[in-house]
C-alpha cells in the first residue's frame, strides 16, 4: 500500500483534518477520501495515522465526534470542528503560510 | 480546560474499557464499509471491494493499538498490566516473596519506629503558635565553658528594657508547693511567672484569665492558674472552681484560670498537675545580681533571626559586665530555640539510633537485592520470550522494577505494622524524663516516611537486577536449553555483582556491630564504675512536713530528728539519715570562702562544691567512708560550733589534700565552719561524671527549715527494702499526720534511673546490631549457597580429578571468607571514620577501642564461617558421577 503520509510534514496531518471538516462534518473515511481528493492523490492517509489523530484532536477539544447515519443509512462517527478547533486552524494556517513563504524565499535565493 | 477534558476522557476510556473498545470497532467497521462502497461505486464486486478495503487498511488490530497509544491512559493501562502480572508472579513463588517481604519489613519497621521518635521529639514543632520564634535565654561564664545557667531578675529586667529583638519576654522559676484541703495532700510543681508569660507562649486559658502584669505585685499575687490535669483530677473539671480559693503552701490562692491540656506537657518534663502563680520581684533579687535562678522565655519579633538576637545579647552582656564587674564579668547571655533547649539532651542518642536503623535497612536491601538478582537470572528465559514477542527492553525493565516496588510496598505495609508495635515498645521503654515522649506516635509524617522508605528501598534493591534483566543477551537464554541438562553458568560480571553486594553487607554489618559493641562496653563500664557509696538495701523517700509542725526551725528540727529516731527503731532498719538531696537527683553547687585565702575579684572565681546537708547517720547509711577525722554527731546542732566535712576531691583541690581543722564559710551558715572530716569521693551526681568536690554540712546547723520543711529520708535496711516502706510511713505519720511521703525509690532504682538513657541506647543498638548480624549471616549463606550451585560442575570435575571433600570444603570456605574479610576491611575504614560521632555517648571507651574492633571482627568472621559451612559441606559431598553424567 502506498504510504504517502510519510512525506507529510510532521504535524500537518492535524491541520489537514481540521481543514477538511471546516467545510462540513465528515466521517473517518470521508476525511481520508477528501484529503486524497483535494491533494489530487498526493496524500493518502491510512487509518493507522488517521484514527490516532482523531483521538488526539478530540482529546484536546479541537473537534468532537458524533454518531450519525450516512447517506446510505449506516451509522458512522462524524467529526465536527469545535470553536476552539476553528481558532486553532486559523492560527495554524497563518503560521503555515508564513513558514511556506519563508522557505520559498530561502529556496529562491539560491 | 483541555487538560481536564483529556484527563476525563482518559479516565472514561480506562473505566469503560469495553464500551470504548466497541466504539473503536464500530468506527473501523464504518470506515471499512465506506471504503468498500467507494470501491464498488468504481465498479468492483462487493467481495473484491471489501478485500481491497481490508488490504488498504491493514491489520485492524494494529490500527486499534495505534489508537490506544494516542491516549495517556494507555500508559496507566500497561502499568496496571505490569502490576497484575507482577503480583501473579510473586504469588507463584510464595517462599521468595515471604523472605523478601519479611526482611524488608524488619528494616522498614525498625526505621519507622525510630523515625517516629526522631520526628516526634526533634522535628515536630512545639504545640505553640509560631513556636519557632520561642527562645530561652540563659547565661554562661565564658572562662568556665559550661552554659545554660539561669539568669538573675535584674538581668531579666535589663533584657526586657534594653533589647529590641523580642516581642514578649517573661521570667519564671519553679518551686514545689503543697496543695492541701482538696483531697489528699499533694506536692505540685508551682511555676512563678511574670505577667507576659502566657502571652509569650501565645496560649490562653480554656476558662478564666491568665496571669497578667497587674497580678505581679505584693498584695495582689494570691491568684493562681491551674493545669488542665489538676483541674480534672482535683476539681472534677468544674468551671465553678473559678474565683474559689485553694490552699497552696498553707495559704489561700484564688483560682483565676485553667490552662488547656497542651500546656500540661509544657517544658522539658510532662508534669500533669501544676500551677502558675504571679512572680513578684522581691526587693532582694532586684539587687542581688549574682542570684541567678530565673528561667527566661521570649518570643523573637517576626523577622529577627536568632543570631541577631544573640549578637545583641552579647553586646548587652558586655555592657552589664562594665556596669557590674563583680557579678557580671565574663558572664554572657545567649538565646536558644525553645525546642532545641528541650530536646538537645536526646538529640545525639536519637540520631545515632537513626543511623543504626538505616544501616539495618541498607543491609536488608543488599540481602534482598541478591535474592532478586538470583530470581532475575532464573527468569531470563521468560524475559527472552517476552522480548521475542515484542516487549521493549524498557518494558522488561519496568515490569521487573514494578515487581520490586510491589515487594517494597508489601514490606513497607508489614513494616508499618511492626512500626506501630515498635512505637508502643519505644514509648514503654523510653527512659524517664525523655523530652516530648508523648509526641512519639504514628502520625502522617511518619506514615509518609515509611511509604517513601518502601519506594526508596524497592528502587535501591531493584534497580540493578532490573537493569540486568533488560540488558541480558536474551537470545542466549533461549538457546541454552539445548545444551542438555547442564545449567547455564551466570557470567563473571554477575558473580562479581553478588560478591560486591555481600561485601557491602558485611561492611555495613561490621559498622553496626562496632557501634553496638562500643555502646555495650561503655554501658558495662558505666554500671561497674564504683560509685563510692552502696546502693543495695538502700531506701530513699521524700518527707514533707506540714507548716503546723514545721512552723519554726526548732520544732521542725525536733520533728525531723524524731522521725529519724522512730524509723531507726523499726526492726529490719540498720541505719537512718536525713539529707537535703536525693542521691543523683541533680546539682546544688555552692560557692564558699576559705580562711586565709583572699576573696577573689569575681564571684565566679570563688571556690565551689556540690553542697549537701546531712544528718549524723548519713555516711554510715550511704556507705561513704570517712577517710580522716570524724563523721557528724548528734552534738553538731544549731547551738554548737559550725562544722563541715569535705570529700577528698575538695580537700585536694582547695587544701592541697589536707583540709582537717581548716575553716571555711558557706553562705547558708552563719559563721566559719571547721572541717572535721574527709570522705572518699562519691559519684552521687551520675555514674558517668567524675566525682566533684563535695561539701557536707550538718543538717541541724544549716537546713533552712522556713523555706524547705522537707528532706530526703535515707534508710539502710537489713533485708529487701520495699517491704518495710509502709512501716516507715506510719512512723512519719505519727509525727506529722499531714506529711506526704513521696518518691519512694531504692538505691538500685536510683542508679538504674541515672543510667536509663545509656541503657535505652545500648538496648536498641544491641538489638539493631544483632539484626544486622543475622541479616548479614543470611546474605553470606545465600550467596555461598548460590555459588555452590553454580560451581557444581566445576566441583564435579575437581572431585573426579582427585580433590577430596576437605579440599572442596576449603575451596568454598575460602570464597566466603575472602568476601567477609573484604567487607570487614571496608567496614573498618568506615568505622574509623564514623565512630567519633559516638564519642559524646561513650563512657570509659574510646571510639576506636582496638579490643572492641577486634572482637567485632572476630565475631563477624565466626558467624560468616558458620554461614558458609552448610553450603560448603553440601558442595563437598557432590557426587562427581551424577554431575558429569548429567551432561
Amino acid at each position: 500500500m502506498p504510504e504517502k503520509s510519510a512525506s507529510l510534514v510532521q504535524g500537518t496531518l492535524d491541520m489537514l483534518i481540521l481543514k477538511t471538516i471546516d467545510l462540513e462534518p465528515l466521517h473517518g473515511y470521508g476525511i481520508a477520501l477528501r484529503i486524497e481528493q483535494m491533494s489530487r492523490g498526493v496524500f493518502r492517509v491510512n487509518p493507522g495515522s488517521l484514527f490516532p489523530a482523531f483521538r488526539r484532536l478530540e482529546r484536546s477539544g479541537l473537534l468532537r465526534g458524533e454518531w450519525r447515519s450516512t447517506e446510505n443509512n449506516r451509522r458512522a462517527k462524524y467529526y465536527l470542528l469545535t470553536e476552539r478547533g476553528r481558532k486553532a486552524l486559523k492560527s495554524e494556517t497563518r503560521e503555515w503560510s508564513k513558514q511556506i513563504a519563508a522557505i520559498a524565499r530561502i529556496l529562491e535565493a539560491t | 480546560m483541555p487538560v481536564l477534558r483529556n484527563a476525563l476522557a482518559g479516565l472514561r476510556t480506562l473505566f469503560r474499557k469495553r464500551e470504548a473498545e466497541r466504539e473503536m470497532d464500530e468506527e473501523l467497521r464504518a470506515y471499512l464499509e465506506a471504503s468498500a462502497e467507494e470501491k464498488m461505486r468504481s465498479g468492483m464486486s462487493r467481495e473484491e471491494a471489501f478485500r481491497a478495503a481490508r488490504v488498504e487498511m491493514g491489520s485492524a488490530e494494529a490500527v486499534k493499538e495505534q489508537i490506544r497509544e494516542a491516549g495517556w491512559e494507555r500508559a496507566i493501562d500497561s502499568l496496571w498490566q505490569d502490576i497484575r502480572y507482577g503480583a501473579r508472579m510473586l504469588r507463584k513463588s510464595p517462599g521468595f516473596t515471604a523472605v523478601v517481604v519479611l526482611t524488608l519489613a524488619l528494616g522498614i519497621g525498625a526505621n519507622t519506629a525510630i523515625f517516629s521518635a526522631v520526628y516526634g521529639i526533634l522535628l515536630k514543632p512545639l504545640d505553640y503558635p509560631h513556636s519557632g520564634r520561642l527562645v530561652t535565654i540563659t547565661g554562661a561564664f565564658t572562662p568556665q565553658g559550661s552554659s545554660g545557667f539561669f539568669l538573675s531578675y535584674p538581668e531579666f529586667e535589663a533584657i526586657r528594657s534594653r533589647s529590641n529583638d523580642f516581642q514578649q519576654i517573661a521570667a519564671w522559676n519553679e518551686w514545689p508547693l503543697r496543695l492541701t484541703g482538696s483531697g489528699a495532700p499533694e506536692e505540685l510543681l508551682a511555676t512563678k511567672v511574670t505577667g507576659d508569660y502566657f502571652s509569650t507562649f501565645g496560649m490562653k486559658p480554656v476558662i478564666g484569665r491568665p496571669i497578667l502584669p497587674s497580678d505581679c505585685h505584693t498584695g495582689r499575687d494570691r491568684v493562681v492558674v491551674i493545669s488542665y490535669g489538676l483541674w480534672r483530677s482535683h476539681f472534677d473539671a468544674n468551671t465553678a472552681i473559678l474565683g474559689k480559693a485553694i490552699t497552696l503552701g498553707g495559704k489561700p490562692s484564688e483560682v483565676i484560670g485553667v490552662m488547656p491540656p497542651e500546656f500540661d506537657s509544657h517544658g522539658a518534663q510532662a508534669r500533669i498537675r501544676r500551677v502558675w502563680a504571679p512572680l513578684v520581684p522581691p526587693v532582694v533579687e532586684r539587687t542581688a545580681r549574682g542570684w541567678r535562678d530565673h528561667g527566661i522565655i521570649a518570643r523573637l519579633k517576626p523577622g529577627v533571626t536568632l543570631s541577631r538576637a544573640n549578637a545583641h545579647l552579647r553586646a548587652l552582656s558586655a555592657l552589664l559586665a562594665e556596669e557590674y564587674p563583680t557579678t557580671d564579668k565574663g558572664w554572657v547571655m545567649s538565646a536558644e530555640r525553645l525546642q532545641d533547649s528541650i530536646v538537645k539532651r536526646a538529640r545525639a542518642g536519637l540520631l545515632v539510633l537513626l543511623a543504626a536503623v538505616s544501616l539495618v535497612l541498607l543491609i536488608a536491601c543488599a540481602n534482598v537485592s541478591n535474592l532478586v538478582l538470583g530470581r532475575a537470572w532464573a527468569r531470563r528465559k521468560e524475559a527472552a520470550i517476552r522480548e521475542a514477542i515484542g516487549a521493549t527492553r524498557f518494558r522488561l525493565f519496568r515490569q521487573f522494577l514494578v515487581e520490586c516496588i510491589l515487594l517494597g510496598l508489601a514490606g513497607g505495609a508489614l513494616g508499618l505494622a511492626l512500626g506501630v508495635w515498635g512505637v508502643s515498645v519505644l514509648r514503654a521503654i523510653a527512659p524517664p524524663y525523655t523530652p516530648r515522649v508523648n509526641q512519639v506516635q504514628l502520625d502522617l509524617a511518619v506514615f509518609g516516611y515509611a511509604f517513601g522508605l518502601s519506594l526508596f528501598s524497592a528502587v535501591l534493591f531493584g534497580i540493578v537486577p532490573s537493569l540486568r534483566i533488560s540488558r541480558e543477551q536474551l537470545d542466549e537464554a533461549l538457546r541454552e536449553g539445548r545444551s542438555a541438562g547442564r545449567p547455564a553458568i551466570e557470567g563473571r560480571r554477575a558473580g562479581w555483582l553478588r560478591g560486591a553486594l555481600v561485601v557491602t553487607e558485611v561492611a555495613l554489618a561490621f559498622l553496626l556491630l562496632i557501634a553496638s559493641a562500643l555502646t555495650i562496653r561503655s554501658f558495662r563500664k558505666l554500671t561497674s564504675t564504683p560509685l563510692g557509696f552502696r546502693t543495695d538495701r538502700l531506701l530513699t523517700m521524700g518527707v514533707d512536713l506540714s507548716r503546723s509542725v514545721c512552723g519554726h526551725a526548732a520544732p521542725c528540727r525536733a520533728a525531723f530528728s524524731q522521725i529519724a529516731r522512730r524509723v531507726a527503731s523499726l526492726p529490719g532498719v540498720e541505719s537512718v539519715a536525713l539529707s537535703s538531696m536525693t542521691p543523683m537527683s541533680g546539682l546544688a553547687t555552692y560557692s564558699f570562702s576559705v580562711e586565709g585565702q583572699p576573696k577573689p575579684k569575681f564571684d565566679w572565681q570563688e571556690p565551689s562544691a556540690e553542697y549537701v546537708e546531712v544528718s549524723p547517720g548519713y555516711f554510715q547509711t550511704m556507705g561513704i567512708e570517712i577517710l580522716r577525722g570524724r563523721a557528724f554527731t548528734s552534738q553538731d546542732t544549731a547551738g554548737a560550733g559550725p562544722v563541715a566535712i569535705v570529700s577528698r576531691a575538695l580537700a585536694r583541690r582547695y587544701f592541697s589534700g589536707d583540709a582537717l581543722g581548716k575553716l571555711i564559710h558557706v553562705s547558708s551558715q552563719p559563721g566559719w565552719a571547721t572541717i572535721v572530716g574527709e570522705t572518699n569521693d562519691a559519684r552521687d551526681i551520675s555514674p558517668s561524671s567524675q566525682p566533684k568536690p563535695e561539701l557536707y554540712l550538718p543538717f541541724d546547723q544549716a537546713h533552712p527549715f522556713k523555706v524547705f520543711p522537707s528532706a530526703t529520708l535515707l534508710v539502710r535496711t537489713a533485708a529487701k527494702p520495699a517491704v518495710i516502706f509502709p512501716f516507715i510511713r506510719r512512723q512519719v505519720w505519727t509525727v506529722d499526720k499531714e506529711a506526704p511521703v513521696s518518691d519512694l525509690e531504692t538505691g538500685d532504682e536510683i542508679v538504674s534511673e541515672a543510667v536509663a538513657n545509656p541503657r535505652f541506647r545500648t538496648l536498641l543498638l544491641g538489638v539493631f546490631g544483632g539484626l544486622g548480624l543475622v541479616l548479614a549471616l543470611g546474605g553470606i549463606y545465600g550467596v555461598l549457597q548460590y555459588a555452590a550451585n553454580q560451581r557444581r560442575h566445576e566441583i564435579g570435575v575437581r572431585t573426579a580429578l582427585g580433590a577430596g571433600p576437605s579440599d572442596i570444603l576449603l575451596l568454598m570456605l575460602r570464597q566466603g571468607l575472602l568476601l567477609t574479610l573484604a567487607g570487614i576491611a571496608i567496614g573498618l575504614c568506615g568505622a574509623l571514620a564514623l565512630t567519633r560521632f559516638l564519642r559524646s555517648l561513650l563512657f570509659g571507651v574510646t571510639p576506636t577501642d582496638p579490643g572492641t574492633f577486634a572482637g567485632a571482627a572476630f565475631l563477624l568472621v565466626a558467624v560468616a564461617l558458620a554461614a558458609c559451612y552448610v553450603p560448603a559441606k553440601r558442595a563437598a559431598r557432590t557426587d562427581p558421577m551424577s554431575v558429569l553424567r548429567n551432561e
